[in-house]
């Protein structure tokens, strides 16, 4: 309270920060209504950690925040945010050992890493210098996620992501977790060895095999950080697979059987077709909210056109890929919700198309907080909402996710939160 | 009469036919049943019969289901009361096709071309179970494909069986329990020979894959005795470092063991043997050659080393290393004693793999027992999954093709498929011929006496095309006309008296669009002269490029095919089209007309009715092209000197010259029609792939149209699987006139034009309407004024057949081109007869 006329002040004589980043430094209180309770309360946060909440107003010496009609939600974690890391491919390692044009060596070459990755951090290349970033930073705040997991790209094995928290005062300050896990495409491809989809794959089982091989290892051995940062993939670090189409995910989860990984689903469009399998080979999948319009039906066709039917069945499949949540909540796969790919306006009302589409508000709030946290191992975040001593982290509308025209209104993490009323 | 016959095929057609194929409709034929029985077919089992062979004639039964297999064979078999019941009487059951070489259903790129070896790559890691191509395959009977890793590396990937569970994921089309297989790949395609990157990578020769094999075997060998030392010091208390796990090397491994089969696309003689002598080097054994298009001429040696062939019934030319291949190849090589399959290689060709089969009655011969095994039995064998699929006896998976007619008849089509009992196809209410007797002869070429004064083909059923058949009848030929045809003629002295007893005579037929003569061999472009550069080349006239030796000829008018269209290629303003005839020493013998018709290639339309912009943009190019004209109408009114090029746009717009405009979709077809009414052309349409959506229109316009390929694939996936079979029927009731053409894509193959003809009456066009496109309307669209009928005065232009030409079994017993009687001995005839005489010592002659 002591230092917010300061920074108001502060923020009255210096031009605007793109972010109107506030520092809840010592007390807030906090007002509006958590899930399933009938009535509002306050919650009552010193040093950004719950310490109680009253029915009424709060005491004096608390800054307050919030109204009755709000509505407080864990904090959402985006589980593959819009914040892009693209590693461009290595090639310092040829796939031939010698003139291509003088021999065929028929030993693959031990050296060839290409393409995959798994030494590689999102946190190398994370920036908030120049116009895009900031303004990458902006719209990922924007979207009313608190956490964002930030996940490379650019290999069958990209590397590894981080979990940034949104507001961030400072980019060391920003990464609050690198989840121990490995992010990757079995649809990449390089325009030498590997360069098709068949290539990839058995460049990611010869990598498997180098990397039980590479542990046997006597020392000193070669420094190897792919095969390094790899052997957790033999220790049950979770290996996150793009994969949207039917062939996408059944490929995924027959490379997880087959090479004995764990692995995640990341994009899922057609998750629906494999719910059971899922849940049988107990695969979490991340959601992506990127989806395309609804494909709208001609009027009608003249006879030259595609017939009608064939709009139709696009449109159904559209509507089968949205039911996918409702089928994998109902399978019981856990899956996160992200948002990378979608534009910040169209978050909220997709995250309101799944309810539509069967989601229950209680399934879509463990995908978008409860199930994130576990997945990525985000061990600090609360369990039960609001208890005392639990750390301030809340995503705040200005009414009911499930109504028309809901509106984010404040992202709080920590000390750090964000008040959407002043700029949205 | 023709205009209630058209009423009579516009109810049939309508009342029984699909226009719009979706997801949801392919699986609505699908059905599981605990128990199912199929009543009233006629089985092939392709049991061995009492001579060791594959048994020809079909048993009549029913065939009981169980759980995805066959539990019962027989007649009027008892069933509980709740078990489904199929009646199928009359239809013919087989056990589901086998395609031994597809590339079907893979996704993100069928061949890691990266590296010339390659064996680590498993084409089962990338499968695309919701390929359409794989419902299509379905609903030509086919049950089990082979997916093979392309050809672009010496040593490529590992290949994939799957069964044709469509609609299931890609991980259930597996093929369980078959043996790993891996495809190698000699020749053209490895060494790059046809490829602007040739020798930018080792090999680039012959030779050179043959030591990248030796090579490469010997690296794989060296790892192995790495590993044994490796192991041998474990056994003695030694502990090493174990060797790195190369899994490329583990693959040749297992080639070498055995373990895994090799299959090797292959085509030239001595790389074949190359292969065998480096396989019989190192130990192993070749399962099978793919291709092996010259597999006849070394058919003793594949048979000695136990190496299977898996080939095309007629595929040549298309390469230098394929100008050599026989449609007798199979045969002889079946003959030698080597275990062959005929495989498709492509998603069209496997849709109708039962006529590939029964094209070996023809070139064979073979049995109907040996045809049939060669896309059931013996893949399944090649492929060591025979005790599962390939035959139709109690305890095997109930893998079953029943087609409508004999499945070696070109009127046949499939109407229902299962795999493991489940039906993945069903289009019993299709339609169809008529249920037909098929008995093919075998009778050999006739004998035609070249100083007799005349001919007389007794016994014959003629088909003058032009007026009734006449069955029994006879066929008399004097100075190179028809002299007389029908019944108790008198024969005048020196007359050749041929007995045709149950043969056919039908008019020559005629090809509305080939590559004949200007495209020898599609890779090498100093054969191929159809195309030029530029857009705007209508002076061109392809007659002047006419290449009288060309193997082509020779082996197009042995299938009965006595004069074609010659088409230049497909730019804009192509040039002009020759007709010829296919006989002749030089090139003036073969031209029946220099200048036929200006080429047009269509501006391209979307088809979709929302794409503003891009009929926009087909709108703008239509408009540019009629502009092309105009301009030159504009110039020569105002008296301008034109050039070559618009002088031959002036002939086309003064009427002198016919226009021919190619157009597949249905928007670029309508466009022609806009473009011929608004410039006065009478409108022919080549291609037509799409006709049948606008029919009305081209009848309205009276528009001809010059139909084909008939052998494409649907132009979109809503496209139901059997419209281009069907589309001729669509065009026959608007009472459209059409020809057929084999087209581009088809020039290696223009002698099977009456096959494209077939399929569309397999799926419902009457016969007659089939012959009379291929000879009469052709001729009229054509403006051969003598040619497509039997007529007296007529020179003759006809085929004596042993059968229905239609029938891919049917064998050409003599064939007059012009007046002329040809030989039946080509090349291609000549260079079986030296193999035969080489591997059996006869003549095949």
């Amino acid at each position: 309270m002591r230092a917010l006329p300061a920074l108001l002040l502060l923020s009255s004589l210096l031009p605007a920060p793109p972010s109107a980043l506030l520092r809840a430094d010592d007390w807030l209180a906090l007002r509006g209504r958590l899930p399933g309770r009938e009535q509002p309360e306050t919650l009552l946060i010193q040093d950004g950690r719950v310490v109680g909440s009253v029915p009424g107003e709060a005491p004096d010496g608390y800054q307050r925040v919030g109204a009755d009609t709000l509505r407080i939600y864990p904090l959402w974690i985006d589980a593959l945010g819009p914040l892009q890391v693209e590693f461009s491919e290595d090639g310092r390692f040829a796939d031939y050992g010698e003139d291509k044009r003088e021999n065929a060596p028929a030993a693959s070459e031990p050296a060839n890493r290409r393409g995959l990755y798994p030494e590689r951090v999102a946190w190398q290349a994370l920036t908030r210098e120049g116009k895009e970033p900031a303004e990458a930073w902006q719209d990922a705040l924007r979207r009313g996620f608190g956490l964002s997991c930030v996940a490379p790209g650019g290999g069958i094995l990209a590397g590894q992501a981080v979990v940034v928290a949104l507001p961030p005062p400072t980019l060391r300050e920003a990464v609050v977790a690198g989840p121990p896990a490995i992010w990757g495409d079995l649809q990449w491809h390089a325009r030498d060895y590997p360069s098709t989809h068949i290539g990839a794959q058995a460049q990611l089982r010869q990598f498997m095999a180098d990397l039980q091989w590479w542990a046997q290892l006597p020392q000193p051995r070669s420094f190897d950080p792919a095969l390094q940062a790899g052997q957790g993939l033999l220790e049950g670090t979770r290996l996150w697979l793009r994969a949207n189409s039917a062939g996408q995910i059944d490929r995924a989860l027959s490379v997880a059987a087959e090479l004995d990984i764990e692995i995640g689903i990341q994009g899922g469009s057609a998750a629906y077709l494999f719910a059971d399998r899922l849940a049988r080979q107990d695969v979490p999948v991340i959601l992506r909210l990127d989806w395309g319009e609804a494909p709208e039906l001609p009027a009608e066709v003249p006879a030259w056109s595609r017939p009608l039917e064939s709009w139709q069945e696009q449109l159904d499949s559209w509507q089968a890929e949205r039911g996918s949540a409702a089928a994998l909540a109902a399978a019981g796969v856990p899956f996160a919700i992200g948002s990378r790919g979608a534009k910040r306006e169209q978050v909220l009302p997709r995250l309101r198309s799944l309810l539509e589409s069967g989601l229950s508000e209680q399934q879509l709030l463990r995908a978008l907080s409860g199930t994130p946290a576990r997945l990525f191992g985000l061990d600090f975040l609360p369990v039960e909402l609001g208890a005392p001593g639990s750390l301030a982290a809340f995503t705040v509308l200005d009414r009911p996710l499930a109504e028309e025209g809901a509106e984010l209104r404040l992202v709080m993490f920590g000390k750090h939160w964000h008040d959407f009323g002043e700029d949205r | 009469m023709r205009a209630r016959t058209f009423l009579l095929w516009s109810l049939l057609v309508c009342a029984s036919t699909a226009q719009v194929e979706t997801e949801a409709s392919r699986r609505s034929q699908m059905q599981q049943h605990e128990r199912l029985l199929l009543r009233g077919l006629r089985v092939f089992t392709l049991e061995d019969g009492p001579d060791g062979r594959p048994l020809s004639t079909p048993i009549e039964a029913d065939i009981l289901i169980e759980q995805g297999r066959i539990l019962a064979i027989g007649s009027a078999l008892e069933v509980r009361e709740d078990t489904p019941v199929f009646d199928l009487e009359g239809c013919y059951a087989l056990p589901g096709i086998i395609d031994a070489h597809s590339h079907m259903a893979i996704a993100g790129g069928v061949n890691e071309g990266t590296h010339s070896i390659t064996p680590e790559v498993r084409i089962a890691d990338a499968l695309r179970a919701d390929d359409v191509h794989l419902y299509r395959a379905l609903a030509g009977g086919v049950t089990t494909i082979l997916q093979l890793h392309g050809s672009a590396n010496v040593i490529g990937g590992q290949a994939s069986l799957l069964k044709l569970r469509y609609g299931q994921q890609g991980s259930e089309l597996v093929f369980a329990g078959a043996p790993r297989a891996i495809k190698f790949a000699l020749g053209e395609n490895v060494t790059h020979a046809n490829r602007s990157e040739r020798g930018g990578r080792f090999p680039a020769s012959r030779p050179g894959v043959e030591a990248l094999l030796r090579r490469a075997f010997d690296q794989a060998l060296a790892y192995q005795a790495a590993w044994q030392a490796h192991l041998d010091g474990l056994m003695r208390g030694r502990a090493g470092q174990a060797p790195r796990r190369d899994l490329r090397l583990e693959t040749l491994l297992g080639v070498l063991s055995g373990e895994i089969r090799v299959h090797c696309h292959c085509y030239r003689a001595d790389e074949i043997e190359m292969l065998l002598r480096v396989a019989e080097d190192y130990g192993f054994r070749v399962a099978v050659l793919q291709h092996v298009l010259e597999g006849y001429k070394v058919a003793d040696k594949l048979a000695a080393h136990g190496a299977a062939a898996s080939t095309f019934s007629d595929w040549w030319s298309y390469k230098q290393e394929a100008y050599d291949a026989v449609p007798h190849n199979a045969a002889l090589m079946a003959r030698a004693g080597v275990l062959v399959s005929l495989n498709s290689d492509s998603a069209e060709e496997t849709r109708h793999l039962n006529l590939e089969a029964g094209k070996m009655l023809r070139y064979g011969p073979l049995s109907v027992g040996e045809a049939l095994a060669m896309v059931t039995r013996n893949p399944a064998k090649q492929l060591g999954v025979d005790e599962q699929v390939g035959r139709l006896r109690p305890g095997m998976d109930a893998d079953i093709a029943v087609f409508w007619n004999h499945p070696l008849s070109s009127r046949s089509r499939c109407v229902l498929t299962l795999v493991d009992g489940v039906v993945r196809f069903d289009d019993r209410d299709g339609p169809r011929a008529p249920q037909l007797a098929f008995a093919p002869q075998a009778r050999e070429p006739l004998q035609l006496d070249p100083e007799a004064m005349a001919w007389a083909f007794v016994g014959a059923d003629l088909h003058p095309v032009s007026s009734e058949p006449l069955p029994a009848a006879t066929l008399l030929v004097t100075q190179g006309r028809i002299e007389a045809l029908g019944y108790d003629l008198a024969l005048p002295d020196g007359t050749q008296q041929l007995d045709v007893a149950g043969c056919r005579i039908q008019p020559g037929l005629i090809s509305g669009g080939s590559y004949l003569a200007v495209r020898e061999i599609g890779s090498v472009a100093g054969t191929v002269d159809h195309n030029e550069t530029g857009s705007f080349q209508p002076d061109l006239e392809i007659a002047g490029a006419l290449f009288a030796p060309s193997r082509h000829i020779a082996a197009t008018r042995v299938a009965g095919i006595t004069s074609a269209l010659v088409e230049p290629g497909s730019k804009r303003f192509a040039g002009q089209s020759a007709l010829i005839r296919l006989r002749g020493a030089r090139r003036e013998d073969l031209v029946l007309n220099a200048r036929f018709a200006e080429h047009l290639q269509l501006p391209r339309f979307p088809d979709d009715v929302r794409d503003e912009r891009g009929l926009r943009e087909g709108q703008k190019q239509l408009e540019a092209l009629k502009q092309r004209f105009l301009q030159v109408r504009r110039q020569q009114s105002r008296g301008a000197v034109l050039d070559r090029r618009e002088q031959v746009l002036l002939e086309c717009l003064d009427g002198r010259l016919p226009v021919v405009m190619h157009a597949d979709g249905a928007r670029q077809i309508l466009a022609g029609l806009e473009l011929a009414a608004e410039l006065g052309f009478h409108p022919i349409i080549s291609g037509g792939a799409s006709a049948w959506k606008v029919a009305d229109s081209l009848a309205v316009a009276g528009a001809d149209v010059l139909l084909g390929p008939i052998e494409s694939l649907p132009s979109d996936r809503w496209t139901p699987y059997d419209m281009p079979f069907r589309n001729a029927s669509v065009l026959a009731a608007a009472g459209v006139r059409f020809g057929f053409r084999t087209g581009s894509n088809w020039d290696g193959n223009a002698r099977n034009l009456p096959y494209h003809a077939a399929l569309c009456v397999a799926y419902g066009l009457p016969e007659e309407a089939a012959l009379r496109a291929l000879t009469l309307d052709a001729a009229e669209i054509l403006g051969l004024v003598d040619k497509g009928r039997l007529e007296v005065g007529l020179p003759a232009d006809f085929v004596v057949s042993s059968d229905n030409l239609l029938e891919v079994s049917a064998r050409v017993l003599a064939v007059f081109v012009d007046g002329v009687p040809i030989s039946l001995h080509g090349p291609q005839e000549e260079l079986a007869r030296e193999a035969a005489l080489r591997l059996f010592g006869e003549d095949e002659r």
